[in-house]
């Protein structure tokens, strides 16, 4: 080890070097609102071991106000690790728990192929779009074709 | 008492070719060694391997496939094999002359078993095998070391061609 060069986690940030410690905050946005009898979480960056939990937390607390829909949109993530997807998969367990009916936008390869790969597509409604995971139109998934609940 | 250097990782990693390849000469090798395997950290080693990765004359959707397969390989390494805590990870990247694109993660722990809840460690290797043109994970008591393998379109470096699609 004496020849391997110290990566301390305060090492500053610079190209060429293997250490760094972004801002978590930097790599994962997470927005909330609420649309009605829904509520959408729009997530934009990298859903990675550094922000998952932050998700996570997000999504379950956005529970908490008995939605009767929440749409998560991921068309922002351009990288979505298993660490992502179990935050999903933690999420869908505790909507369903709760009667909430969850639906999960993602449009590019970035989050379609870890989900499609692993199976979980199949466990969520994917849609193309936010407006279409509202309208619970052209959606796949088991919960996809259920009329829709906003007008 | 062997050495475990990054540059002995290398070493490893050019003894594990098949049919006698070599490293592609004209693209250095990306070689990470002994970071610690702190979240922060292998953000930082997964946004460099991208760099590397897109001057390998992979496709873009294969560049997305091995950084996800990497960085998985890494959260493994970092979470899995350290009971109490963080351990070191390496990582080595490289280009053969027979026009593949490996890359190696060890550690120097054991990994733990699989939670009876198929949590993200399972979903980890699964997305690995599914993801990577070729997969080896080979365990002993020293850790453990996954080598991943894509080949380079059949047009050879700098075609854009898909793979495995």
């Amino acid at each position: 080890m004496s020849d391997t060069p110290a990566y301390g986690s305060a090492a500053p940030r610079e190209p060429g070097s293997c250490a760094a410690d972004p801002a978590a905050d930097e790599l994962l946005r997470l927005e909330s609102y609420r649309c009605g009898e829904a509520v959408v979480v729009v997530a934009a960056g990298e859903i990675d071991m550094l922000t998952a939990a932050r998700m996570q937390e997000t999504l379950i607390a956005q529970l908490g106000s008995r939605p009767a829909l929440m749409v998560v949109d991921l068309e922002g993530v351009g990288f979505l690790g298993s660490m992502g997807l179990t935050a999903l998969a933690l999420t869908e367990r505790v909507a369903r728990e709760q009667g909430v009916e969850l639906r999960v936008v993602a449009t590019s390869r970035a989050t379609l192929r870890p989900l499609e790969i692993t199976g979980m597509a199949a466990d969520f409604a994917v849609y193309a779009s936010r407006a279409d995971a509202l309208a619970g139109r052209f959606g796949s998934g088991p919960d996809a074709l259920p009329a829709p609940r906003t007008p | 008492m062997s050495a475990n250097g990054p540059n002995e990782l290398l070493t490893q990693l050019v003894q594990s070719l098949n049919s006698g390849a070599r490293v592609d000469p004209t693209l250095a090798p990306l070689i990470c060694g002994g970071l610690p395997g702190e979240p922060g950290n292998l953000v930082a080693v997964r946004h460099q391997l991208e760099s590397w990765a897109s001057t390998t004359g992979l496709s873009a959707s294969a560049v997305a496939d091995l950084v996800l397969s990497a960085y998985e390989a890494l959260a493994n390494a970092a979470e899995h094999a350290y009971p109490s805590g963080h351990g070191p990870v390496d990582l080595v990247a490289a280009r053969t002359i027979d026009s593949r694109v490996l890359v190696v993660v060890r550690d120097r722990g054991r990994w733990r078993p699989p939670p009876a809840d198929p949590g993200f460690r399972g979903r980890g290797l699964l997305m690995i095998h599914a993801l990577a043109h070729r997969v080896e994970v080979q365990q002993s008591p020293q850790g453990t070391t996954v080598y991943m393998e894509w080949a380079l379109p059949a047009a050879g470096v700098g075609s854009t061609t898909a793979q495995h699609e």
